[in-house]
């Protein structure tokens, strides 16, 4: 045989049959040691990609909750610069939610025009993202705080409008822009905060936590619709940082809110129809009643509502609901009067939504406890 | 567009070989040409090369594996931008349109907000497990130096006007429709349709779905058109005649740093003042603190009620507290770690001094 024969053998039938023995043992199993190094050896060859990620941009919204709160705001303060009542207050919703958190918040800037006699709200949804910008024709920007004239604003409406007594100019103060946003832990107290940019370091801006006026404002004389900066502390009346946040509940009988709804002197709203609005009640089990003997008022109180007020008011009966969270508001209808207030109160606990009996009971409970003490 | 290797065929990859050295020759070709090329050439040599530059990026081993790897990559094509230098001529209302339009054509330019770290060059680590990696400096780039060639600005009806306040300007660019653009189709919008009739509410038909097209604003393209982006405003005064206005672009970065400009408060009073003005406060411009710095500018303000305070001020300026400010001391930003924010791209318009320090200028051809 010759070596060409030799060579011939070798690629025609020896190397063929290699082939098919080392297919064979692979698949057999009898290479897995050698497999697994081949298939392996994949896994370390490099991730190749051709071309960068695309990014996507989403709408500049706020969150459901707080739009909310800014539409109410942009109604009402349309209406009031409508309005042709003067020293006059209204209500929106409130910013009862935080703005913001540590990182980043929603701002709210108030800006006079002069020269279009205007104020232009800007929102922004966090850093320099704009939401939304909207005007209010007639409205120039105002206060209730700082000083003018050597005299305390604040004080000075405090003095008239709550305290009943004289009336001292100014009781408040126009400026030329407002700004609204979280802060956290400012002076040790984070939230919700009013800044003033003209008054400088002092006062209002020194503050934190310092808009908690739950929704209300107030109409000057010549279309200014002012700000309702707020204090800490319980009895605190008022001084140049702004009104104690008490006098907006109804933790104080003579508070704003409490004064409105009795329709005392000196106190208006800027129209006639307050807002109405589905109101959500809460389970009765989270209600707790306290009976005012002296004043007969009755308030409900736990730490989701902020206002529920049942007011005998002549021959008719009111009702005034809003939750913290839910930010929703609403006065009943006048309700026919003449009965017995206590039945007529359970009675109407009992036809609102969602309440059942045991408040009744719970009510009637609270009722003899204070009896017992008086 | 983007592939991977697990879906690559032999006739992907010598359409991507193909690509690439066409797309090499286009490169060096439009680099010869962008020195020699008037503003709108160099406009869209840039915009062309950004675009380029996104498709044909090259990533090695881009996401960290389990296994140790040898090489991690981004091999990126050349950026063909230089910064035009234009000098602007009008009416308020033109001055504003064409300030409006070159920051809106930054963006564009930039590829929109598309892209993380589209400035940043290309990089190849050996061993980057062991060896670590470097990061780079944040990139921004001045896409425009504008000039008001004029010794006064008139309105429209050829009145004076002195200036153009920051506020008229934020307004024109909220006022101002730019683009539009067609809704995604999502919930009720997604109808189907043969025609417009078919659909309610000013939802056209298109593509037999019917779709809202919303006019974006000049602030509504740069914040919610190709990426989320972000304008930001650093002018410390007016527009006013022969001043000179940068306009740059900050892209995103994928580790971002975030300024958190809210977080900044407090009121500065007395000191050297500079007039401040930014979007975040409705475009309003106010007096906050300021010790001039060496660089000769003082603070700018973003956002509602903040300072920005130059940290390396000299010894003769007042400092925060001589100058009755009180400002939380751990709520210090300076311009410099404002021009580091990235977690949008953005397009700053700023005073030519301010620009020109933080953002580089001039060709980067080549680079």
């Amino acid at each position: 045989m010759t070596s060409q024969s030799w060579w011939k053998l070798a690629v025609e039938i020896l190397l063929p049959l290699l082939a098919l023995l080392l297919w064979a043992a692979w698949q057999s199993g009898g290479l897995e040691g050698i497999k697994e190094v081949a298939l392996g050896a994949k896994e370390y060859l490099p991730d190749v990609e051709v071309g960068l990620d695309e990014l996507s941009a989403e709408r500049v919204a706020l969150p459901v909750e707080i739009q909310k709160d800014v539409t109410s705001l942009k109604e009402t303060l349309q209406k009031m610069a409508a309005s042709n009542k003067i020293n006059c207050f209204a209500k929106f919703d409130g910013f009862r939610s935080e703005l913001g958190n540590d990182d980043s918040t929603i701002s709210l800037s108030f800006v006079y025009d002069p020269s279009k006699e205007l104020t232009r709200v800007s929102v922004n949804k966090e850093k320099s993202l704009r939401s939304d910008v909207f005007e209010v024709k007639g409205m120039k920007p105002c206060v209730i705080a700082g000083t003018g004239g050597n005299r305390n604003i604040a004080e000075n409406f405090y003095n008239y409008f709550i305290d009943g007594k004289l009336q001292f100019e100014p009781y408040y103060k126009w400026v030329q822009m407002v700004n609204i946003y979280y802060r956290d832990k400012w002076n040790e107290l984070g939230g919700n905060k009013i800044e003033i940019l003209e008054f400088g370091a002092e006062p209002v801006n020194d503050e934190g936590n310092n808009f908690q006026s739950k929704g209300f404002l107030f109409k000057g004389r010549e279309g200014e619709i002012c700000f309702f900066p707020t204090i800490k502390g319980v009895l605190s009346g008022a001084n140049d940082d702004g009104i104690a946040e008490e006098w907006f509940t109804n933790a104080e009988q003579n508070s704003i809110s409490n004064r409105l709804a009795r329709n005392e002197e000196r106190m208006q709203w800027c129209w006639e129809e307050t807002t109405k609005a589905e109101a959500i009640i809460p389970p009765a089990q989270e209600i707790s009643i306290v009976f005012n003997s002296n004043e007969k008022y009755f308030f409900l109180f736990n730490r989701e509502i902020d206002e529920w007020q049942y007011r005998p008011d002549g021959e008719t009966l009111w009702i005034l609901v809003s939750t913290s969270d839910s930010r929703l508001e609403t006065r009943s209808e006048p309700l026919p009067g003449g009965v017995p207030l206590p039945d007529t109160l359970i009675e109407i606990i009992k036809t609102l939504p969602q309440l059942d009996e045991s408040l009744g009971a719970k009510y009637l409970e609270t009722q003899q406890q204070t009896a017992d003490n008086i | 567009m983007k592939f991977n290797k697990k879906g690559m065929s032999a006739e992907f990859l010598v359409g991507l070989i193909i690509t690439l050295v066409a797309g090499g020759l286009l490169v060096w070709t439009a680099y010869d040409k962008l020195s020699k090329a008037d503003d709108k050439q160099a406009e869209v040599i840039c915009q062309e090369s950004i675009n380029f530059r996104a498709i044909s990026a090259l990533q090695i081993n881009k996401n960290d594996r389990d296994k140790i790897d040898i090489i991690k990559a981004q091999i990126k094509s050349p950026v063909l931008c230089k910064t035009i230098d234009k000098k602007i001529q009008g009416s308020k209302e033109e001055i504003m349109d064409q300030m409006a339009k070159k920051m809106a054509r930054c963006w564009w330019m930039f590829g929109e907000g598309r892209y993380d770290e589209i400035l940043h060059s290309s990089k190849v680590h050996i061993l980057p497990a062991v060896m670590g990696i470097s990061n780079e400096p944040n990139k921004c780039f001045n896409c425009y130096n504008l000039l008001i060639d004029q010794d006064e600005i008139k309105d429209k009806d050829g009145n004076e006007v002195k200036s153009i306040t920051t506020e008229e300007f934020m307004q024109y660019l909220w006022d101002t429709p730019y683009i539009k653009k067609v809704s995604d189709c999502e919930g009720t919008e997604c109808v189907s349709c043969r025609t417009d009739n078919d659909c309610v509410s000013g939802a056209l038909c298109k593509e037999e779905k019917c779709q809202i097209i919303a006019s974006l604003n000049y602030i509504q393209y740069i914040q919610q058109y190709g990426g989320s982006g972000m304008m930001v405003t650093m002018m410390p005064d007016d527009i006013k005649p022969h001043q000179g206005y940068a306009i740059s672009i900050l892209p995103k970065t994928i580790e971002q740093e975030s300024t958190n400009w809210f977080k900044v408060g407090g009121i500065a009073v007395a000191g050297t003042a500079a007039l401040v003005c930014t979007i975040g406060t409705g475009g309003a411009c106010f007096p906050l603190v300021l010790a001039i710095g060496k660089i000769g500018l003082g603070a700018a303000v973003i956002g509602t009620g903040y300072d920005i305070i130059q940290e390396n001020s000299p010894p003769e300026s007042p400092s925060i507290e001589e100058s009755g400010a009180t400002l939380d001391p751990g709520a210090k930003v300076s311009i410099e770690t404002m021009f580091e924010e990235r977690r949008y791209s953005s397009i700053y318009i700023s005073d030519i001094q301010t620009g020109q320090r933080f953002c580089g200028s001039g060709d980067l051809a080549g680079e």
